[in-house]
Parts: structure tokens; C-alpha cells; sequence
């Protein structure tokens, strides 16, 4: 009996300085580094743009996109001087990213698409708006040329912070 | 003095030493990574260098010129690349610099993003300018560039592959006064300027024509084609000015002065053919004048492109020298100035050769 209780006296002592370490020591380091780390982010997230870039950029390249007024040089939104415009090449010239950024970009006019990092697009596409977003400008023009009303997309696909 | 054996190893063994001295350990390094919050930049720099390169992206979606003030509160360093923005107390590849990119227009776009480097030298960069103006977006200070003055003149041009320009360019020196014509009343001098009339128009413009054909001859026809004369003032009829034109090249450059009685107003007009094909072209080569003469003169107060009917001109207005802006040609006609403005003060006056060089520096612009 002596013998068991004794046993039973170690055991609780070790189970207690199990606890101890582990729970209150790993506590003590849980919480420092929530003291670290809350600030942290909570200033990071201040940093945060949101889609406010994204949203100029699709912006910018509507701008590019718009007809030139021929007399008084200002652009209108509404006119396009030729479907033909919208191509392999425009997509790749409209602007040219950070290095860093990964974004997809994708023109499309009549139905037909254009790409920019086609292969990420695929990819980044269907996963918005989870690991990845997706804004979409969509506006009807009128291309001079033939004068007929057309669907102008511009889509950038990029990745969520 | 009497050691128990073993007693400082019993105590280095003790639950509560070991656990004191691990949350020693903890606290110790807490303490320092809180102290580290406040202690370096490193926020500071991020969000100036986010807030620079939205800036910079917003500044490229403006259309018209646009002029932000941007204060320095913690007297940072900045770097603006292509495509990226670098915020740095020291040095630039210093571990908690601020970076952040932004997109570029590229060859399809409208603007020209131009880098800078802005380093703080012995007076503090209090105020970043970030301008867009024409064609150019930029970031500069007063505190590290003395030159620094902004343009809001300056007229955005089209970016477009257009009509080249055939290297025989004409030049068309408005107006034109003969001595003999004159006793009959044919002769007609054009605007007349200053209280002692020394400012003449016809004189003026050939003679910014000849220093315009001295900076470019590989671009201007020959002396002779021109409408007329380069050596000498002399009269040519409207209809004269148009065979000339009509018979040699793709371009024509049409030279004029202003005269307002609003001395504050000092003005470069260009006119063109609102009825012509070549429009655009005829447009962006306007544009393409007006901001370099606006850029070599900052006393040009205003610069206007006016599109005109020549057809109704040649109906109704024969003698209006903006037939010369024929239909099938690119053409420019620029009213240079106000003659009416005192000689001491009036580029008409004192900045002939800015006045040529302008010119010129805007058909190479034009591309």
C-alpha cells in the first residue's frame, strides 16, 4: 500500500509539472506573441489598398481604349474608332505591371477574348473571390468604323492580400 | 562557510528556477519586440511608399494637368523607379525600407512616367510634388531641384502612330510687306505691335521662318519652296501662298504673330483643318509645337488648338490666311505672341531664337 501510494504521490507531481510547463509556460508564450502580432497586423491592415489600384488601373486602360475626339482631343467613353483594336498586342501594351504583381488581364470585344498571363488567368479565375479577385469593367461602345455597338470587357484577375 | 552537497544543482533543477528563467527568457525578448514597434520606421516607410505609388497610379487616369503636394512629415528619402516606389532614411537597400510598385502605361498608353531620385541634401525634402502635366507624370521638390517649376500649360497629344511627315516640310511666313506695294496700297505688314510700332508681323515671320529652316534643314524643303522669301520681307498674294504649297510635300507650317490689347494675355494659337482627313495628325503636330514652345517660354500665358473651315473660308473670306491649311496637307498655323505687349517684357521682342528652336523641337516631337 505504501508502495502505491507512493507511486500515486510521483505520479500526480509529474502530471502537475507537466501541466505547469506545458500549459501555463506555453500559455505565457501563446500570449507574447499575440502582444507581438496584434499590433502588427492591426497596422499592416491599415496599409491595405483594397481594390483602389485595380480599380484606376481598369480605369487607365478604358481611358487607352476610348475614342479620341478628333477636334477637341478629349476621349469619349462611349465610341471606339475600331474593333480592331482590341487584339493580342493591345493587351500586352496597355500597361506594364510591377515584375512582382501577380495579375491576369483579359480584354474582350464582341465576344471575342484577349489575354495577359493567360495561363494564370485560368487558374486565378475560378477561384475568385476566394484566394483571388476578379474586377470587371463591361461598358457597350460604338465602334466608328462600321457603327455598330459592341461589348467592351476589361477584367483584371489578381491576387487577394 | 558550510555547502550542502548538491544544493545549487537542486536548485538549478527546481520547477520554479527553470520556469522563472524561461519566462526570463520570454519577457526579455517581448519586451524587446514591443520596444521595436515604436523604435524604427518601418510602418511609416511602408505607408509613404503605398501612398506615393496609388498616388502615382492615380496620377496617370487624370486627363487634363494635375499638381499634388505631398508633405514629407518624416523627412524620408525617396526613390521613384519605373514601376516601383522606394521610401529609405539612409540608404536604399536598407532592411526596413518602404517599397511598393504601381503599372506603367506602356506603348499603347498616354503617358510617359519620368524617374527621379529625390535625396535629401542639407535642407529637408518637406513637400514632394507629383505632377502630371502634357504627356508626363513625374514626382519633384523645390527642395532638391532649385530648377523645379511646374507647366500646367501644357496640352496632352496624341500618343498614336500618325501620317509621317515628309522631309520637305513648308514654311508659310505670314503676311509680307514690299516698300513699293505699299505706296499703292497692296502691301499689307500685318499686326503691328509696341507704342514705337517696332514690332512688324510680316518681318517677324520670316524671320523666325529663316531661323526655323537654319535649325532644321534636314527636315524643310530648300530655301525656295517656301511661300516666301526667307532672305527679305517681301508680298505674296494668298493664292500664290497656296500653288506653292500645293506643289511639294505633305506638311506645312504656317507662322504668325498675335496682337490683343490684353497685355496680360500672351498666347500661342494653332489653328488647323477641322475638314481635312489628316486631322489627327495635323492635331498632335499642334500639340506636339505648343508644348515645346510653352516649355522653352514660361511667358506664353495660354496655348489653344482651333480647329477651322477652310472650306468656308475659301467661300466667303478670300483673303483669310488660313486658306494656306489645305485639305489634303497636315497643316499648322500658329499665332505666335501679342505684338501689342512692351518690347522690353515681349518674347516677340527678345526670344526669337527660343521661338524657332520651339517650333522646331516640336516637329521632332511629333515623331
Amino acid at each position: 500500500m505504501m508502495v502505491l501510494r507512493r507511486m500515486d504521490k510521483k505520479a500526480t507531481w509529474a502530471l502537475a509539472d507537466f501541466l505547469y510547463f506545458f500549459f501555463y509556460v506555453g500559455l505565457t508564450f501563446v500570449i507574447a506573441l499575440l502582444v507581438v502580432k496584434i499590433p502588427d497586423n492591426h497596422l499592416n491592415a491599415m496599409l491595405q489598398a483594397g481594390n483602389l489600384e485595380q480599380t484606376v488601373d481598369n480605369d487607365r486602360m478604358s481611358a487607352m481604349l476610348a475614342y479620341k475626339n478628333p477636334y477637341s482631343g478629349r476621349l469619349d467613353f462611349n465610341k471606339m474608332s475600331s474593333a480592331g483594336i482590341v487584339n493580342n498586342q493591345t493587351v500586352q501594351d496597355l500597361l506594364i505591371f510591377p515584375k512582382k504583381r501577380k495579375v491576369a488581364l483579359m480584354l474582350g470585344i464582341d465576344g471575342k477574348n484577349f489575354y495577359f498571363h493567360k495561363d494564370y488567368y485560368e487558374i486565378a479565375k475560378p477561384l475568385a473571390p476566394v484566394r483571388y479577385m476578379s474586377l470587371v469593367n463591361k461598358r457597350f461602345v460604338k465602334v466608328q468604323d462600321d457603327k455598330s455597338w459592341k461589348a467592351l470587357i476589361i477584367e483584371q484577375v489578381y491576387k487577394k492580400e | 562557510m558550510n555547502f550542502k552537497r548538491g544544493s545549487v544543482v537542486d536548485i538549478v533543477l527546481m520547477p520554479t528556477f527553470i520556469t522563472a528563467l524561461v519566462l526570463g527568457v520570454i519577457f526579455l525578448r517581448l519586451f524587446a519586440a514591443i520596444a521595436g514597434i515604436g523604435s524604427d520606421m518601418q510602418f511609416e516607410k511602408n505607408a509613404m511608399a503605398i501612398n506615393s505609388a496609388l498616388l502615382l497610379s492615380v496620377m496617370h487616369d487624370v486627363h487634363g494637368n494635375a499638381e499634388y503636394v505631398f508633405y514629407n512629415h518624416y523627412n524620408f528619402n525617396f526613390d521613384f523607379q519605373s514601376n516601383n516606389v522606394i521610401v529609405f532614411e539612409e540608404k536604399k537597400d536598407e532592411s526596413d525600407r518602404g517599397m511598393y510598385g504601381f503599372a506603367e502605361d506602356g506603348p499603347k498608353g498616354r503617358l510617359r512616367f519620368i524617374p527621379k531620385a529625390l535625396n535629401k541634401t542639407t535642407v529637408p525634402i518637406a513637400k514632394l510634388f507629383f505632377v502630371k502635366q502634357g504627356n508626363d507624370v513625374f514626382v519633384d521638390s523645390p527642395f532638391v531641384n532649385k530648377k523645379f517649376r511646374t507647366n500646367m500649360n501644357m496640352l496632352e497629344c496624341n500618343t498614336e502612330k500618325t501620317t509621317k511627315l515628309q522631309k520637305d516640310i513648308i514654311i508659310d511666313p505670314g503676311f509680307g510687306w514690299d516698300a513699293r506695294l505699299a505706296q499703292e496700297g497692296a502691301s499689307d505688314p500685318g499686326n503691328k505691335g509696341d507704342v514705337n510700332q517696332d514690332i512688324v508681323e510680316s518681318e517677324l515671320n520670316w524671320i523666325i521662318a529663316a531661323k526655323l529652316l537654319g535649325y532644321g534643314k534636314d527636315i524643310f524643303a530648300d530655301k525656295s519652296f517656301h511661300t516666301r522669301s526667307l532672305s527679305q520681307d517681301s508680298k505674296v498674294t494668298i493664292d500664290e501662298r497656296i500653288s506653292k504649297i500645293d506643289a511639294k510635300g505633305n506638311t506645312i507650317i504656317s507662322i504668325h504673330l498675335g496682337s490683343y490689347d490684353d497685355i496680360t494675355f500672351n498666347p500661342v494659337i494653332a489653328y488647323i483643318n477641322g475638314e481635312s482627313g489628316n486631322i489627327v495628325a495635323s492635331r498632335k503636330l499642334a500639340c506636339n509645337i505648343l508644348n515645346s514652345l510653352s516649355d522653352k517660354l514660361p511667358e506664353i500665358t495660354d496655348l489653344a488648338i482651333v480647329p477651322v473651315s477652310v472650306e468656308q473660308l475659301d467661300r466667303f473670306d478670300a483673303n483669310d490666311p488660313r486658306r494656306v491649311l489645305l485639305k489634303d496637307r497636315i497643316g499648322v498655323q500658329l499665332v505666335i505672341g501679342n505684338v501689342k505687349i512692351s518690347k522690353d517684357k515681349n518674347i516677340l521682342a527678345n526670344k526669337i531664337d527660343d521661338i524657332a528652336r520651339g517650333i522646331y523641337d516640336g516637329v521632332e516631337a511629333y515623331g
